[in-house]
C-alpha cells in the first residue's frame, strides 16, 4: 500500500556491500521533542507538492486529495511506454523463441514461491561468459554489471507491478496449470518485455470466475470457484 | 438519480486524475526498479522466507530461538520448537529484532565521538592495554553474564593479560548463587521443574517474568496448572511485598511486614519439619513460630495452614528475587533450600544434575570495588559489555565519575547508552542476529547462535575482537601449553573414535575468527563422537544446537546452621520494593518503542514509569487521580506518577525499574524516573547483592502534573462475566468432559417460542466448507506477559504510536490484555485475558459496513480489506469486543526500521480500520503449501500457527480448525471451562476462553440454577 522499500530495496541491500565505512557521530545531543520522535499530521505519505491544491479546485477534489492517500487509491492509468527503458535491450524472442530456453530457466521462482524473480546477474553470466561480447553494445553493459561478479544490480524497470497490498503466488498458478502467456503475453516474441494484460482487479476476478480449473478439484470445483471469489484469496 | 457509488468513485477519480496533473503529480503507476541479486546467495528465492535456528541474545538465559529471513533480512524472531522448552518465547525476547534494526545503532567503532576504522580502534585498546601493564594499572571487564565459548575465550584472555572479570547484572542470580553454596555446597543453581508441583511456594522468585531461566518455568508452571496434566490445579502461595507479574497468578498472596519474609521462611520450616518429622529438626529447634507470626503479622494458622499444604503434596518452594532484595536475601532462600528438603522436593522439583549455570556471576559489592579501584585511579582498561552500570547502580554510587576516571573506556554496545561516557572507545558487536556465539545455561543444553543476516552496521562481535586482541597483544597461548587433542580432520568420513577432550582443555587464540572458535568448542566439548563431526554440525545448525540436559539427581544439604531469625524494622517510612519492569527488563529494552508501546501487565501504563499505592495510601495522602507523587528516600529523590492497587501493603511503595534513563536513544531518554535515585547502597550480608528491599522511603503529594495513565480503564470487571474463573477443586476434577459442565458455553436469553422451535438466529449460519480457523485461550495459565501482543505487533506490522497518542486511546495493537483486579487481600485475583478480534460468524461489524469492506470468508475468518476502507468507523462502533483499531494517522518508523517490515502483510496508513486477522497470511501460506499436495492442512501444522500461538510461553494460546473434530481446539472448545466471551450477543465467535481455574473461587456446583429461571451469570467473581 504504501511505497515502503520492498523487495526491490531489501535486494540492493543485500548486494550491495555494507562494509563501506563512514565517518560516524555518536549522539550526543540532547534527545529531540517527542513531537519529532513520533511526528504525526505530517505523516501522509502523500508528495508535498499535493499539499497545494489550488484554489480554484472543487470540494470534491480536495477531498479526495486529502482523504484518499495514494496508496490506497488505485492508480488511474499506465505508465507513458517511454518511461519504461530498461538498462539493457532485453531480447526475449531470442532466448525464449530462437534459442527454445523454458521461461522458468531464468524466472526460475515462478514454481516454488510468490515471486517468479528476476534471474541474477550469475545466471545470465552462466551462458554469457562463452557467448562474445566484442561489438555487442547490451552484452557489454552486462559484462559492466556483471564486473566479475562485484557490480551492481541490474536495475529492471519493473513492467509488471501489483499494488502493495496483493498477494499473487506465481507458484499457486503455474502448478494450477496456467500458462505464463495467458498473464504476460507472448512474451516469446518481444523483445523487450510489455504488459499486454492491465492487472486491474476485474481482469483477475474475471479469470478466477472462468479460467478451468483443473481435474484435481474433482466434486470441489465448486467450491474451488469460490475460494478463487474470496477477497483474502489476494488481499492481504 | 441515477447515480451509482461505482459512478461516484469514478468521477471523483477522474477529477483527481485532473487535479492531480494540474500539480504536476502523476497519478499513475510509478515506476518501480527490480533489483536482483549479482550473485544469489545459497538457497534463497525472493518471497520465500529462509529459517534459521539460532539463540536468543537478550538476556543470558540463552533460549532458542528461530529467525524469519525474508530477502537477507531478519523480519520474526519465534521459540525454537527442537530446544527443550519447545515453542514460546518471552516478551523480552522478542526485542532483539527491535534492537537490531535500531535507528541509534553505531555505524563502526567511534572514539572519543568521532568514527574510526577497526584495526585503528583495536590498535588503541592493544595500546592501552600495553601502557596499562607498564603502569601496574588495572585492566578490568564488567559486564553481563556470559556463558558458552565467549566465557571460555574470556577466561583464556583473562588469564594471558591479567584481566579482572566482573560480571554483574542487575536482577542477577548472586543471592541464589551464594545461597546454593551455603545450602549444598555447588556454585551452580539448581533447575526447578514446577511441572509436577501441586502446590508452589514462592518468596518473591519472579519466575513467570524476569527469572532467569523462567521460560523453563512457565512451561512448568503452565503443566502444573492443567487440569489434564495429573488432574490438579497447582496452589501457587506468594509470600512478597507486592502484586507483579508472578504474584498476580497467586492463590494466596501474603505480603508479610516488610523485611520479614525471612521469619516467615523460617517458621514454615519449623512447622513442615515438626509435622513430617524431619530427622535434622534440632537444626530447628531454635526458631519461635508464635514470635515469626508475631514479627512477619502473618497468624499463625495460616502458617501452619502453608506447612500443611507444602507437605501433604508435592510442592516446590522457590528463593527470594529483585521484590525480596533485602539485606538477608541469601539467608532467606537458603531457608528456602531447607524447606524443599524438608518437604522431600530436592530431587524432584529441586533437581540438579541438569542444574544452571550462568558463567561468571558476580555481587554488586564485587562490580562496586571494581569501580571503587577505577575512582582511584586503578584501572588503566575498562571493557563494558552487556551492562549498563551508570544506570543499574544505585545513583549515589557515582559511577560515571569512576568510568571517567578510567585511562580507556571500551564499551561494546551497538546504541549509546547512559553508560556511553564522551571519551569512550564504543566497539559495535553487533546484533545477536548477526554473529555468532553461543549460550550453555543448563548442564548438557548448547544453544548455538549463527548470524541469521548481513551484518547491517561494521561491526565485529566480542568474540572477534578478543582473538583479535589476543594476537596482538601476543597473549601466550593456553592451547600451546597444554597439549592440543587430536581430532579428526573437517571432512573426513571415518568414524570418530577419539574420546572426547577433557573439558579443561585450552582452546588458545590460534582460530581465524570467533566462528571458527566456537566450532572447534563445540568440535572440542560438545560433539559426543557419534558419526562425523561434519554431519553432527549441519545438524546442530539446522536444531540450534545440541539439547541433552543431563540426568536429574539430588543432592544432600549441607546447611550447617540456620539463620538468625530477621529484626522488626522501625520507623514510619514506606518500605520500597524495587521490581523490574516485564517489558523493559533492568532497563535494557528501554530504546526499544515495541517494548515502550506495551502496557505494563498490571498496571496497564505504558512508556513511563509509575509508583504503587495501596488505596488506603492514597487516601492517607489525600490524592487525587492525576496527582503525582514524590517518593524521597536518604539518596533522594523521585516525583512521578501514581497507581493505586490493592496489590501492595498499605506500608510500602513499589516503584518500577526499567526508565528514567539520562541516555538511551529517542525512545528511552527521559522517561519516567529511575528508582535507582533512591536506593542506598547497602548491600545482602551472605552475597554482597544491593539490597533494594532495605530502602526506606516518604511519599507526599506533589504538584506535578502525572504522566500515569491506565490504558485499560476499569480496575475490575465491574460484576459482569467477561475473564471467568472456576474453582481450582472442580477444574481438576472435570480435566476433560462436556462443554457446559463447569461454565455456560454461552448465555442467550431467547424467547422460549423461538427456543423451543429451534431457531436461535435471524440470518443462518454462514458456510465454511473446509476449515473454520478458530482459536481456544485457556486463562488458566495465562499470566499476561504480552508476548502475544508483542508477537503480534512485529509480525503484522503493527506501528507504535507514541506516548501521547497512546494516552488517546490510539494504541494499535490488535490484541488488548485486559487486565482485572477483583479483591483484595490474600485472595486478590488478578485476571488476563487476551482480547482480539473473536472472528465472529455472526459478526456485528460486517452488516454495518457501507463499502463491504469487511465480511465473513468461507474459512470462518472475518476479512479486512484495506484499500476497500473508507474509514467510517462504523464496524468499531459496533464491535462489542472493542477489537478493532482505526489509524488516526499514517504511523512512521525510523527508516533503519523498514528493514523489520514483514513483507507479507500490508503496511496500513491513515483513514484505515485494521484488527485481528488470524495472521491470515499465515494460513494462507499454509493453505498453500499443503494444496500442493491436495490436502486439507493438518491439525499439527495449526496449533501454533498464529504469531501470538507461537509466542505464547506458556501454551495458552492454541490456534486450528474448528471443523476438525479430532482437532486439539475442538476438543478444547468442548472442555468443560470453556466459553464464549458476551455469548449473550450470539456473535458465534470463534476464539473460546477456557476460565481460570483459582483455588478460592466457589464451586459453580453449589449453586445450582433454578430451572426455568433465567439463566445466571456463571458464578465467577465470588471469593471463597
Amino acid at each position: 500500500m504504501r511505497s515502503l522499500p520492498g523487495a526491490a530495496l531489501v535486494f540492493a541491500l543485500v548486494t550491495v556491500p555494507l562494509w563501506a565505512v563512514t565517518g560516524c557521530s555518536m549522539n550526543t545531543v540532547a534527545k529531540p521533542a517527542d513531537e519529532e520522535i513520533f511526528p504525526i499530521g505530517s505523516k501522509n505519505l502523500l508528495p508535498n507538492t499535493l499539499v497545494d491544491i489550488p484554489m480554484s479546485a472543487s470540494p470534491l477534489e480536495v477531498d479526495k486529495m486529502t482523504f484518499f492517500p495514494t496508496g490506497l487509491s488505485v492508480a488511474v492509468g499506465d505508465p507513458p511506454a517511454e518511461a519504461i527503458v530498461q538498462p539493457i535491450v532485453f531480447p526475449h524472442f531470442m532466448h525464449a523463441k530462437n534459442l527454445g530456453m523454458d521461461c522458468q530457466y531464468c524466472h526460475s521462482g515462478a514454481r516454488k514461491g510468490q515471486h517468479a524473480g528476476i534471474p541474477p546477474t550469475q545466471v545470465c553470466m552462466g551462458c554469457h561468459n562463452v557467448v562474445a561480447a566484442t561489438g555487442r553494445p547490451e552484452l557489454e553493459k552486462l559484462k559492466a554489471f556483471w564486473a566479475e561478479g562485484k557490480g551492481d544490480p541490474i536495475p529492471w524497470v519493473k513492467v509488471h507491478d501489483l499494488p502493495d497490498f496483493v498477494y499473487f503466488s506465481h507458484k499457486r498458478h503455474v502448478l494450477g496449470g496456467v500458462q505464463c502467456q495467458e498473464c504476460h503475453g507472448e512474451v516469446q516474441d518481444m523483445g523487450v518485455d510489455m504488459r499486454v494484460a492491465s492487472l486491474k482487479m476485474g481482469w483477475c476476478l474475471d479469470c478466477h470466475a472462468q479460467h478451468a480449473l483443473d481435474d484435481s478439484y474433482g466434486t470441489q470445483q465448486e467450491l474451488r470457484r469460490s475460494e478463487l471469489k474470496d477477497c483474502w484469496t489476494c488481499h492481504k | 438519480m441515477d447515480f451509482n457509488r461505482r459512478d461516484f468513485l469514478k468521477s471523483a477519480s477522474i477529477a483527481s486524475a485532473a487535479t492531480a496533473a494540474a500539480c504536476t503529480i502523476d497519478p499513475r503507476t510509478p515506476i518501480e526498479h527490480y533489483l536482483p541479486y549479482v550473485q544469489v546467495p545459497d538457497d534463497e528465492l525472493p518471497g520465500v522466507a529462509t529459517y534459521f535456528s539460532t539463540a536468543c541474545g537478550e538476556c543470558a538465559s540463552g533460549c532458542g530461538l528461530v529467525a524469519r529471513a525474508r530477502e537477507g533480512r531478519v523480519v520474526m524472531v519465534e521459540g525454537n520448537p527442537d530446544w527443550t522448552e519447545g515453542h514460546g518465547l518471552c516478551t523480552r525476547g522478542h526485542f532483539g529484532i527491535v534492537g537490531a534494526y535500531g535507528p541509534e545503532r553505531v555505524e563502526g567503532p567511534v572514539s572519543g565521538g568521532a568514527g574510526l576504522e577497526w584495526d585503528a580502534a583495536t590498535q588503541k585498546v592493544v595500546d592501552a592495554i600495553k601502557a596499562a601493564q607498564a603502569a601496574g594499572k588495572q585492566v578490568a571487564w564488567l559486564g553481563g553474564y556470559r556463558t558458552g565459548s565467549l566465557d571460555t575465550l574470556l577466561g583464556e584472555f583473562a588469564g594471558g593479560v591479567g584481566l579482572r572479570r566482573v560480571h554483574w547484572e542487575a536482577l542477577g542470580v548472586e543471592t541464589l548463587l551464594a545461597a546454593t553454596r551455603q545450602a549444598f555446597s555447588v556454585s551452580t543453581l539448581p533447575t526447578y521443574e514446577l511441572a509436577n508441583a501441586q502446590v508452589i511456594l514462592s518468596f518473591g522468585l519472579d519466575f513467570l517474568g524476569t527469572a532467569y531461566g523462567a521460560m523453563g518455568m512457565m512451561k512448568g508452571w503452565a503443566a502444573a496448572k492443567n487440569p489434564a496434566n495429573g488432574g490438579f490445579v497447582t496452589r501457587l502461595v506468594c509470600v512478597e511485598p507486592h502484586i507483579g507479574v508472578t504474584s498476580a497468578q497467586s492463590d494466596s498472596f501474603l505480603p508479610p511486614n516488610p523485611g520479614t519474609e525471612l521469619a516467615v521462611a523460617l517458621a514454615v520450616a519449623r512447622l513442615a519439619a515438626d509435622k513430617v518429622k524431619y530427622p535434622n529438626a534440632s537444626l530447628l529447634a531454635s526458631v519461635d513460630t508464635a514470635a515469626a507470626a508475631q514479627l512477619s503479622g502473618i497468624p499463625i494458622e495460616k502458617l501452619t495452614e502453608i506447612a500443611d499444604w507444602i507437605t501433604d503434596r508435592p510442592s516446590v518452594v522457590l528463593p527470594g528475587g529483585a521484590a525480596n532484595a533485602n539485606d538477608r536475601s541469601t539467608d532467606l532462600a537458603a531457608v528456602t533450600f531447607l524447606i524443599n528438603d524438608i518437604c522431600g522436593n530436592i530431587g524432584r522439583s529441586v533437581v540438579f544434575g541438569k542444574e544452571q549455570s550462568y558463567g561468571t556471576v558476580s555481587s554488586y559489592a564485587d562490580a562496586r570495588a571494581l569501580l571503587e579501584d577505577a575512582r582511584a585511579g586503578k584501572v588503566g582498561v575498562l571493557f563494558i559489555d552487556g551492562a549498563n552500570p551508570v544506570y543499574n547502580f544505585p545513583e549515589s554510587d557515582k559511577v560515571g565519575e569512576a568510568l571517567d576516571a578510567v585511562d580507556l573506556l571500551v564499551q561494546f554496545a551497538n546504541e549509546p547508552d547512559d553508560s556511553t561516557r564522551a571519551k569512550a572507545l564504543v566497539l559495535p558487536p553487533g546484533s545477536s542476529l548477526e554473529t555468532w556465539g553461543d549460550a550453555n545455561v543448563t548442564t548438557g543444553v548448547h544453544t548455538l547462535q549463527q548470524p541469521a543476516m548481513t551484518p547491517l552496521k561494521n561491526s565485529r562481535s566480542v568474540g572477534d575482537v578478543l582473538l583479535t586482541l589476543a594476537k596482538a597483544l601476543a597473549v601466550p597461548d593456553p592451547a600451546a601449553v597444554a597439549a592440543a587433542p587430536a581430532v579428526v580432520a573437517a571432512g573426513s568420513e571415518e568414524p570418530a573414535v577419539i574420546a572426547p577432550p577433557p573439558a579443561a582443555a585450552a582452546m588458545g587464540f590460534a582460530h581465524d575468527s570467533f566462528r571458527v572458535y566456537v566450532q572447534e568448542r563445540w568440535r572440542r566439548r560438545v560433539y559426543e563422537g557419534v558419526g562425523t563431526f561434519d554431519a553432527w554440525w549441519v545438524t546442530v545448525r539446522q536444531m540450534g544446537g545440541s539439547f541433552r540436559p543431563a540426568a536429574t539427581s539430588a543432592l544432600p544439604l549441607t546447611l550447617a546452621a540456620l539463620p538468625a531469625m530477621p529484626a522488626a524494622i522501625a520507623g514510619n517510612d514506606l518500605a520500597l520494593v524495587i521490581f523490574p519492569s516485564t517489558n523493559l527488563g533492568d532497563g535494557r529494552h528501554a530504546n526499544r518503542p515495541w517494548a515502550q508501546e506495551l502496557a505494563d501487565p498490571i498496571s496497564t501504563t505504558n512508556w513511563t514509569s509509575w509508583a504503587e499505592l495501596n488505596p488506603k495510601t492514597v487516601e492517607r495522602l489525600g490524592l487525587g487521580s492525576t496527582d503525582s507523587v514524590t517518593v524521597k528516600t536518604a539518596s533522594g529523590e523521585v516525583t512521578l506518577g501514581f497507581f493505586q492497587t490493592p496489590g501492595v501493603r498499605e506500608d510500602t511503595v513499589a516503584i518500577v525499574l526499567g526508565n528514567g534513563h539520562t541516555s538511551m536513544g529517542r525512545y528511552g531518554t527521559g522517561r519516567g524516573v529511575s528508582p535507582m535515585k533512591l536506593v542506598t547502597t547497602a548491600t545482602d550480608g551472605g552475597s554482597g547483592a544491593l539490597a533494594t528491599y532495605q530502602t526506606r522511603a516518604s511519599v507526599s503529594r506533589s504538584d506535578a502534573t502525572s504522566d500515569f495513565f491506565a490504558l485499560i480503564g476499569s480496575l475490575n470487571m465491574d460484576g459482569r462475566p467477561i475473564a471467568l474463573a472456576v474453582n481450582a477443586e472442580e477444574a481438576a476434577a472435570h480435566p476433560t468432559g462436556k462443554a457446559g459442565e463447569i461454565v455456560e458455553i454461552e448465555k442467550v436469553p431467547w424467547d422460549r417460542r423461538l427456543e423451543e422451535n429451534g431457531i436461535h438466529d435471524f440470518f443462518p449460519e454462514p458456510q465454511h466448507p473446509t476449515y473454520r480457523f478458530a482459536m481456544a485461550i485457556d486463562l488458566n495459565s495465562c499470566t499476561g506477559c504480552m508476548a502475544c501482543v508483542v508477537a503480534c505487533d512485529l509480525e503484522n506490522n503493527i506501528p507504535f504510536v507514541g506516548p501521547d497518542q497512546a494516552r488517546r486511546g490510539r494504541g494499535m495493537s490488535w490484541i488488548r490484555m485486559d487486565r482485572f483486579i477483583e479483591g483484595e487481600g490474600e485472595h486478590m485475583d488478578v485476571r488476563h485475558m487476551p482480547s482480539l478480534c473473536q472472528q465472529c460468524s455472526h459478526a456485528p461489524c460486517e452488516g454495518v459496513c457501507p463499502v463491504l469492506a469487511t465480511y465473513h470468508n468461507l474459512d470462518g475468518l472475518n476479512a479486512m480489506i484495506y484499500n476497500r476502507c473508507v474509514g467510517t468507523r462504523y464496524c468499531a462502533n459496533n464491535c462489542p469486543y472493542t477489537a478493532r483499531r482505526f489509524n488516526y494517522h499514517t504511523w512512521t518508523w525510523p527508516e533503519s526500521m523498514f528493514l523489520m517490515l514483514n513483507p507479507d502483510v500490508t503496511v496500513r496508513e491513515m483513514g484505515v480500520m485494521e484488527k485481528c486477522t488470524f495472521c491470515v497470511h499465515r494460513t494462507r501460506a499454509a493453505k498453500d503449501s499443503w494444496r500442493d499436495v491436495r490436502e486439507t492442512v493438518p491439525d499439527k501444522a495449526l496449533v501454533k500457527l498464529t504469531a501470538c500461538a507461537s509466542a505464547c510461553p506458556t501454551n495458552s494460546i492454541t490456534f486450528g480448525n474448528a471443523k476438525d473434530a479430532s482437532g486439539t481446539v475442538a476438543k478444547l472448545f468442548e472442555n468443560p471451562r470453556a466459553y464464549t466471551l458476551l455469548g449473550e450477543l450470539n456473535t458465534l465467535p470463534g476464539v473460546r476462553y477456557l476460565a481460570k481455574a483459582r483455588h478460592h473461587v466457589a464451586a459453580a456446583a453449589s449453586e445450582a440454577t433454578p430451572a426455568g429461571a433465567e439463566p445466571v451469570e456463571p458464578a465467577v467473581i465470588k471469593e471463597g
